[in-house]
């Protein structure tokens, strides 16, 4: 399976524990070397201190043991050479006054210290060594001593070598073990995508949400409500299809047995006939196709650039007069009840919905009936009726109007089935409400359309 | 034939009765299922050509209950619905066959010849009686192998008294099989018939029976 792109949770997560990891690891492997440094340190300080109290009970020893002419030459004498070597200088509280006055004694190593003991660092030989000074108890005796700390420094460095490897080690280690775990977490993500990846653009089935883990459930259930609006989008459009085809069948079929009856027409009154049943039929598949198309129009988003300022009154006075001679011919009365009923709507959509309304309460109202289109603004906002003296339509039959290519039962087929389809998906995608009832006094049918204020 | 055609659709009503008509046949249109049922217990045709989507009765359920009581005619489905659901339910319930619209006129002819060759119980599409030998697909009729030329009624009378040879028919029974209700018939039209039938076909063929009918006897 190839990589997905874009930014990783799952690396990031990695790199973001390694970095986490590391800089923990680093400041312990610091600290540890800053600890293993102050203990090497008090070592070095205590044994530096021991050699010069050795010395000084060694020198007071002397003092008591030769006075002190001899004990100054011991005292004065040079220090040891040597890697482990000390400098040391033990002085009289005589020689320190002494001292001051820049006698032929040696230089002192330290400037003298009052207090009992000091710990320092002092030049020796242009490198810095560490420097401790200290008196006896009664204060006659002061020693000076340092001691070079270079073998200090190397085994200081082998030991940070050993805590940092350590720390570097531990950190691999680390960095491992989070990869297998986050890898592991990730898993079910994994395999929740992998099988929705998988799946065939057929395959609209809902995602399986077990083993999904409770912060990616949302995501998933997201995904399966999605699925389910597809679906029923899908299975709309597919009986649309079918229905379509089907619809087409009719007025096809009444094309093609026309015209073979045509062919084989045995007299002038027989061709003519069918030649006007021909037309008749191929008017149909017309104005089938045209409704399909309508409808398919409407089926599409609204687009904002397409609504204009629309006065109700306007379009159904329009309509009214492209009706006129229809309803003269079917021997039915149009009247209209304009008042103005302003809404933001897109023109063309709005005359198509009207135009159905009246097609259909015309096909539906014999002679002799009546239809009026009324519009006007409620307080609600504006509102389109139109209202026919015609069969009506039963209670339980007016949700269903509205399904694509539902007739009511018993009718002859005259209609596209497609007209109230129509009108229902026009005002859906203005926002306006539709709503069947009974006509006055309970007879024939009205249609009402009850719209958005313009705001 | 005398054919039933239920169909609702005023514009495939009205071609196929005349369409059927050309092809020589007595047809009766109608347009809803509670008549369809009712014309077709009452007459006798020789098919029936159905629409599924009836008003008033749907169209399966004019088959079921016709054959629920032993309505032996054949019955053809004509219909827009075409998923094989449809054509399986419409077969097994009782429908002799299943055409989908659109559909060709001279195709629908041959399976009504067809389907009433069945329910004859014939299996070739010629009618051999002795010498004479009709072609009902081409509607052409040969005595000793020439041509006799015969009108569409005398044709769809010929075939008939065939197929129904050695039983006697009265004159009403062989009006109805000739003429659709609309048809305006002369009280001796059959004996018309019957005696062009004798001229052009040898007047031993058609038997009449004494204030009974006619019959073709068993060669």
């Amino acid at each position: 399976m190839p990589e997905p792109r874009g930014w990783s949770l799952r690396t990031r997560l990695l790199v973001l524990l390694v970095c986490l990891a590391a800089a923990l690891f680093g400041t312990s492997a610091v600290l540890n070397w800053r600890a293993h440094h102050e203990a090497s340190d008090r070592l070095f300080d205590d044994s530096l201190r021991g050699s010069a109290h050795l010395l000084l009970q060694l020198a007071e020893h002397e003092m008591a043991e030769h006075g002190e002419v001899l004990g100054l030459a011991l005292l004065q004498a040079e220090t040891q050479p040597g890697p482990a070597g000390f400098h040391f200088q033990i002085w009289t509280r005589d020689m320190l006054a002494a001292a001051g006055a820049g006698s032929a004694l040696q230089a002192p190593l330290l400037p003298f210290a009052a207090e009992v003991e000091r710990f320092g660092w002092t030049t020796v030989n242009g490198a810095s060594w560490r420097s401790y000074s200290t008196w006896n108890r009664p204060r006659t005796l002061h020693i000076q001593i340092a001691q070079e700390p270079t073998r200090h420094a190397a085994l200081d460095r082998l030991a940070l070598w050993r805590i940092a490897g350590g720390a570097a080690f531990l950190l691999a280690m680390a960095a491992v073990l989070m990869w297998v775990v986050v890898d592991a977490t990730f898993r079910p993500l994994h395999r929740t995508a992998a099988s929705v990846g998988e799946r065939s653009e057929q395959d609209l089935r809902e995602v399986d949400t077990a083993g999904v883990p409770r912060e990616v459930r949302p995501l998933v259930d997201a995904l399966n409500r999605l699925l389910l609006r597809i679906r029923s989008a899908l299975q709309t459009e597919r009986r649309f299809t079918a229905d379509a085809a089907h619809e087409l069948r009719t007025p096809l079929a009444a094309i093609r047995a026309n015209a073979q009856v045509l062919v084989a027409a045995r007299d002038q009154a027989e061709r003519e006939a069918t030649a006007r049943d021909l037309l008749a039929s191929v008017d149909r598949s017309t104005r089938l196709v045209e409704q399909l198309l309508a409808l398919a129009r409407a089926d599409q988003p609204l687009h904002d650039d397409k609504l204009r300022e629309v006065d109700l009154a306007d379009v159904a006075r329009e309509q009214l007069a492209v009706h006129r001679d229809r309803a003269e011919q079917c021997g039915v009365e149009l009247r209209g009840t304009l008042q103005p009923g302003a809404t933001r709507a897109d023109p063309a959509l709005l005359s198509v919905m009207v135009r159905n309304l009246l097609d259909n309460a015309l096909r539906y109202t014999p002679p002799g009936g009546r239809i009026t289109v009324a519009t006007g603004a409620h307080e609600e906002g504006p509102v389109l009726t139109v209202e026919d003296d015609g069969p009506g339509i039963p209670e339980p039959e007016r949700e269903r109007v509205f399904e694509r290519f539902h007739r009511l039962p018993g009718q002859k087929a005259t209609g596209s089935g497609l007209g109230l389809s129509i009108v229902r998906r026009v005002a859906d995608v203005h926002g306006a409400r539709v709503a069947i009832a009974a006509g006055e006094g309970e007879k024939g049918t009205r249609v009402s359309v009850r719209f958005r204020q313009a705001a | 034939m005398r054919l039933l055609l239920v169909e609702d659709d005023e514009h495939i009503g009205r071609a196929l009765q005349t369409g059927l008509a050309q092809q020589g046949h007595a047809v009766d249109w109608l347009q809803d299922g509670v008549a369809a049922e009712l014309a077709a217990r009452d007459g006798q045709y020789d098919a029936i050509l159905l629409d599924l989507g009836l008003p008033r009765q749907d169209g399966m359920q004019v088959i079921s209950h016709l054959r629920r009581d032993g309505y032996a005619a054949p019955i053809l489905i004509i219909t827009s619905r075409d998923e094989i659901r449809d054509r399986v339910e419409g077969l097994d319930s009782g429908a002799d066959d299943f055409i989908v619209k659109p559909f060709d006129l001279e195709e629908l002819g041959a399976r009504l010849r067809a389907a009433h060759r069945r329910a004859m119980g014939r299996s070739q599409a010629a009618v051999v009686h002795g010498d004479i030998r009709i072609d009902p697909a081409a509607r052409q009729v040969t005595r000793a192998g020439l041509a006799v030329s015969l009108t569409g009624r005398e044709f769809m009378l010929l075939l008939h008294l065939l197929e129904h040879r050695g039983h006697v028919r009265t004159r009403a029974q062989l009006q109805e099989s000739l003429y659709n209700w609309n048809s305006d018939i002369e009280s001796n039209a059959i004996e018309v018939h019957v005696h062009n039938l004798r001229r052009k076909l040898g007047k031993d063929l058609i038997r009449t029976v004494h204030s009974q009918g006619y019959v073709i006897d068993n060669a």
